[in-house]
């Protein structure tokens, strides 16, 4: 890309010039927009600099500019541009190995392409490798092509490529090494990466765990949704403050100008042990029928309690140690003991982190 | 370019050119030698404990705050005034600033080497170019800062108050990562566990001992780095929490916000100030103040935001701060630092009544911190186009990587250092090819 000039940008924006874009605020606030696309049969792009915006600016020249694909130098068949530039985008086969890296990098926490947004496209083919000491960009071309290749036979099957991933034996790899581990095993994909979860599964995996999920309105879906992973937009959901206040102390961003963030702080740390919107869910709390309270109301022995309290909150059987240091903090008052132990594991690194 | 003196149009590969060791930095370059090499004839100030550093985004017009010319393109209410040093101000727009020239600096020959505010924001942030290859490991000055003052481990050392979206610690590490709070009058309620009444503190100390109990393994050998940060989380949590002297950090009164104002910025300078006053640990306040990309209507009181507005803001906020920090004997040891990513065009407004984004002259302000204030340092053009007189040693428009290299000195932090030992092995200097004097602190802040 270093060695594209700033005519064959210009080119490539062009093929929005006859784009109409309405935004429409949806809510009484403001805070939400919906944005209508349009396109008019004519029009190109005439550069930014007219007689009615004065100042001393950089001159435009070679304006006006027609479309030209900067990849491939192909130019728009029909009059929608727009439509032109999505078929010309989505048949070049950069965006298949850019999709396929995407999920790799989601399931296995590192990219092939790491980051994932930012391809050296100079440097991936293996018959063609750059001169030393560079090396090529991707740690597995050939995995990367092959993934690729299957992403387009599939016909674009995100589901296919995501069932073909988690049914790997690289997938289901641990996150313990056997064995010591060093840093340039890394490449090799030979542990599973821990990740800290996203915002969304956060929220998602602290209501399952407590049993206190809450149907949440989405701006034109008839049915409410219960996760945060299937809300549409950072501004939902828009009728519920304390979810998106949750959502954004976790990183969410707003999708535009925020990107997200998912490294922990800590003040994240202090919203976790202290925040009511956490804490609630871990009283007994009849109404909600948290895990606490169904717990509580059950006639399971202690012991088969605290597997539950495990098994529904970190996904797995108490160890042994875990079980014996429990019991051994074990306090008469059942409805604190069970509430202290759901707050415990909430706050447990294995609940916030995928490994 | 040569034969030009007014012309100061230099590219990076000009300036490198007339750095001395120019030879021996390609040498190094090409070999790829990575060396910890600190200049012996960096002069390192020292004056300043702590850097309140106010971000202001969007990039301000340089005209309209600290470079204000005579034309026709100032509203009628403009009331230009001359201070001593050559310092000029709007009484209109800076009235608080305006009574205290004497310990504000204004940088007028600064100049940009972005025009767009994603890539200005990041060269502000960390006084190296946004590049995808390395933006993993090239962390915001505060972290750097941190890094290398903070010792007292109550507070985070680095803060960053009123919307973040930019660099943090990066490789630099967890205990570095910029604590972002929310401002409201209340402060910050997470400090307490507040669920059972008078009892509150003792279930909390049960539940958080249990917790430490059953998470031991895990935390003697986690998984890998970054849950290893996470748990180091919950022990600066744990320390923030039940302290008198902590959480009044994140207090405030309505006579601080009748003062200061009662916008989330203004609010976010009072806790920068509680922060700095505590000398609990905290050495870098990175505070921000939106909405300066003044495209349109500046001059329109109607129109959210106008100059009117963001000066007003501005000025307020900044003048109870160091009246604060003068009161509480802070302010030689504070150093205060106000600027954007760029600056804005020069001369007549365009014609929606703004200014566009302008990268060949803007203007930083300073004061605090062992400014020696009441001076202006080097000028624009009639227009406030192109920078005509450097007004400091280099004879050169002064950049981001200057001064990041007068920041550190204050705050007795040696810019030419650099770290070896990051994650990809890749030599990360606080400030770019500083240690060839390629760029260097501007001294005359000081003196």
């Amino acid at each position: 890309m270093a060695v594209r000039r700033r005519s064959e940008f210009m080119r490539m924006s062009a093929f929005f010039s006859r784009m109409n874009m309405n935004v429409i605020p949806v809510d009484a606030f403001n805070q939400q927009n919906r944005v209508i696309i349009s396109d008019r049969p004519v029009g190109s792009y005439h550069g930014y600099v007219n007689s009615n915006n004065p100042g001393p600016r950089p001159s435009r020249v070679g304006a006006p500019y027609e479309p030209v694909f900067m990849l491939t130098g192909e130019k728009p068949r029909g009059g929608n541009w727009r439509e032109e530039f999505a078929r010309m985008l989505v048949s070049d086969r950069q965006f298949a190995r850019a999709a396929v890296n995407y999920l790799w990098a989601h399931f296995f926490t590192v990219g092939i392409v790491d980051p994932p947004d930012a391809w050296d496209l100079g440097r991936i083919n293996p018959k063609q490798p750059p001169a030393a000491p560079w090396g090529l960009h991707p740690t597995h071309p050939e995995l990367i092509e092959a993934l690729a290749d299957e992403f387009i036979r599939s016909n674009y099957s995100v589901r296919r490529m995501i069932r073909l991933m988690v049914e790997s034996n690289a997938y289901q790899l641990s996150s313990r090494y056997p064995g010591e581990w060093k840093p340039e095993f890394a490449p090799y994909f030979a542990k599973h990466f821990p990740r800290r979860l996203l915002a969304e599964e956060i929220y998602d995996a602290v209501i399952t765990a407590t049993r206190t999920e809450a149907p949440m309105s989405v701006q034109g879906f008839d049915k409410p949704v219960l996760y945060a992973t299937q809300l549409p937009d950072p501004t939902e959901p828009s009728q519920d403050f304390n979810v998106r206040n949750f959502l954004t102390n976790f990183g969410r961003g707003d999708w535009w100008q925020l990107p997200r963030n998912s490294t922990t702080t800590v003040i994240q740390v202090l919203y976790f042990m202290n925040d009511s919107a956490i804490n609630n869910r871990t009283f007994d709390n009849r109404g909600m029928n948290t895990r606490v309270s169904t717990l509580l109301r059950s006639t399971a022995s202690d012991d088969e309690l605290v597997r539950q309290m495990f098994l529904a909150t970190l996904g797995r059987d108490p160890a042994e140690h875990e079980m014996a240091t429990v019991n051994a903090a074990k306090i008469d008052d059942r409805e604190r003991w069970l509430s202290n132990l759901q707050w415990v594991l909430l706050n447990k690194l294995d609940f916030i982190f995928n490994y | 370019m040569k034969g030009c003196p007014s012309c100061y149009k230099m590219t990076r590969r000009d300036w490198l050119k007339q750095a001395a060791s120019w030879t021996a930095f390609m040498s190094l370059a090409r070999t790829g030698e990575a060396q910890v090499s600190v200049s012996p004839s960096a002069n390192v100030r020292g004056t300043a404990r702590a850097c309140i550093f106010i971000n202001l985004s969007g990039a301000p017009s340089h005209l309209d705050t600290f470079d204000p010319k005579d034309g026709p393109w100032n509203p009628f209410d403009a009331d230009l005034r001359q201070y001593p040093g050559g310092i000029v101000l709007s009484n209109t727009l800076f009235p608080q600033l305006s009574k205290i020239t004497n310990d504000l600096a204004v940088l007028r020959s600064v100049s940009s080497w972005e025009a767009e505010h994603t890539r200005g924001q990041f060269y502000m942030q960390t006084a190296h170019p946004s590049n995808p290859a390395f933006v993993a490991e090239t962390p915001h000055i505060g972290a750097v800062v941190g890094l290398e003052k903070s010792s007292d481990d109550r507070l985070p050392p680095f803060f960053t108050l009123n919307s973040f979206a930019g660099q943090g610690a990066t490789f630099l590490g967890g205990k570095l990562q910029p604590m972002t709070a929310p401002t409201n009058a209340g402060g910050l309620a997470t400090l307490e566990h507040s669920f059972y009444g008078n009892e509150s503190q003792t279930r909390f100390e049960e539940k958080f001992k249990l917790l430490e109990d059953l998470e031991g393994p895990l935390r003697a050998a986690p998984f890998d780095r970054r849950m290893a940060d996470h748990s180091d989380f919950y022990k600066s949590a744990r320390q923030l929490m039940y302290q008198q002297g902590i959480s009044n950090v994140f207090r405030f009164s309505s006579d601080d916000t009748g003062r200061y104002g009662d916008t989330n910025f203004a609010r976010s300078v009072i806790v920068a100030r509680n922060a700095i006053q505590a000398k609990s640990g905290t050495v870098f306040v990175n505070v921000t103040q939106q909405g300066w990309d003044t495209h349109q209507n500046m001059f329109d009181r109607r129109y959210t935001p106008s100059i009117y507005q963001l000066t007003n803001e501005l000025d307020r906020a900044v003048g109870a701060l160091v009246e604060d920090l003068k009161a509480s004997g802070d302010f030689a040891q504070t150093l205060i630092v106000m600027m954007g990513e760029f600056g804005r065009t020069p001369g007549d407004l365009n014609s929606r009544g703004g200014r566009d984004h302008h990268k060949y002259a803007m203007s930083v302000a300073m004061l605090g911190g062992g400014v020696r204030g009441g001076r202006a340092i080097g000028a624009t053009d009639r227009i406030g186009d192109r920078v005509t007189t450097p007004g400091w040693s280099a004879q050169r428009p002064i950049v981001m990587e200057d001064l990041a290299a007068t920041i550190y000195s204050a705050l007795g932090i040696n810019w030419t250092k650099s770290i070896t030992d990051t994650p990809s092995g890749r030599k990360f200097e606080y400030v770019p090819y500083a240690e060839y004097g390629v760029y260097t602190a501007v001294e005359e802040v000081f003196g």
